[in-house]
């Protein structure tokens, strides 16, 4: 199993895939950061001050992250930016959820997206499967094995 | 220690990417046209009292007859909020107005008064939620202009005389549909703008009548 993982075209296509999902996830936000910005008022969870910077940064850190992931570029650091995104996402969501936040989640495009749900928990944990898959089987950072 | 040092050039090129994208997020957003103030602005809500939504000026008095605000008043006033002239009259309600100028404020309407607005005709009731929900049923009379789509019904709204009485609503107060087409009408100068904070879910649970009919856009 851990060989079929170490894989050097399984990681790619895992990187891929995760890049992907992330600059197309980004792109709708960054087309739109107000309806973004009420997307994520929704979740209650930021204080008002905070909501306009974070629409504005989140979807850049998803779509520069997302074409790291596919050019190969920072791959491990990118991976663990990503996974840290989902964490705070899936816990986003499941206070929404505990809250009975009937609220657009966001994930994909700004105020169009699916409601907040499980099915959104279990994609992010799906993502995150792979950026651990990406973190653990990629190579060494670049600024380390530059020195 | 030893640690740090193992994860230290993950954690510049971490440092790297989010600078990167911070700085790129900036540009974007100064230049792009459709950039957002980094601060948002805190949201007020103005609960409408009776007084200033059913204060009968019928609109075919002369407007002559009626007298002028006193303009030490109205003065470096901008009226956003939905406000009868009448009630500008009033030196305390421009006062408290002014204090809330600063901040983007929305004027929410209740059920009863909604009911009441409508009963007597007053008004244009109007669903920000998009089409598909719009179909599966809505409060009578209601016509549809998604939020997100008003680019689609620019032309409808324009055609709008400015002092309508605009009832917005989307699903409940936690949905922003309609204070987004709230912001729109604002900046075309709607001057009474409210809106059902409680929405769709509010009318429904109080057990209100549906339409169901597919209405299209009168």
């Amino acid at each position: 199993m851990k060989n079929q993982l170490s894989n050097r075209y399984i990681i790619l296509i895992s990187r891929f895939v995760l890049g992907i999902i992330f600059i197309i996830a980004s792109a709708d936000k960054i087309a739109h950061p107000e309806l973004f910005a009420l997307s994520i008022s929704g979740y209650k969870l930021l204080p008002v001050y905070l909501v306009n910077i974070s629409a504005l940064v989140l979807p850049w850190l998803e779509m520069i992250t997302g074409i790291f992931l596919v050019g190969g570029i920072f791959v491990k650091s990118s991976s663990v930016i990503i996974a840290f995104l989902l964490t705070v996402f899936i816990g986003a969501i499941s206070l929404a959820m505990i809250q009975k936040l009937e609220i657009d989640c966001g994930c994909f495009g700004a105020g169009k997206g699916p409601q907040v749900g499980w099915l959104r928990i279990i994609e992010d944990f799906g993502m995150l499967f792979l950026s651990g898959h990406i973190y653990y089987f990629s190579n060494k950072p670049e600024l380390e094995s530059k020195i | 220690m030893k640690v740090l040092n193992r994860f230290s050039p993950l954690i510049k090129e971490i440092l790297i990417i989010v600078s990167i994208s911070i700085l790129v997020a900036l540009l974007f957003n100064t230049f792009s046209g459709k950039g957002l103030p980094l601060i948002r602005k805190e949201m007020i809500k103005v609960q409408a009292p009776d007084s200033v939504l059913f204060s009968s000026a019928p609109s075919n008095i002369d407007s002559a007859l009626l007298i002028q605000p006193d303009s030490s008043i109205t003065k470096n006033i901008q009226v956003i909020a939905p406000l009868h002239e009448q009630a500008l009259r009033n030196p305390a309600s421009a006062t408290n107005l002014s204090d809330k100028t600063s901040k983007e404020y929305y004027t929410v309407i209740t059920l009863s008064q909604l009911q009441r607005l409508l009963k007597e005709n007053r008004g244009l009731l109007i669903d920000a939620r998009n089409a598909e929900d719009y179909m599966q049923g809505h409060i009578g009379n209601a016509i549809n202009i998604p939020a997100l789509e008003i680019d689609n019904h620019f032309s409808e709204i324009v055609a709008i005389p400015r002092d309508t009485l605009m009832l917005l609503y989307c699903n409940n107060a936690d949905c922003d549909l309609a204070h987004l087409l709230a912001d729109f009408l604002r900046d075309l100068e709607f001057k009474k703008i409210y809106i059902y904070e409680n929405g769709w879910d509010g009318w429904i649970k109080a057990g209100m009548p549906v339409d169901n009919s597919k209405g299209e856009d009168r």
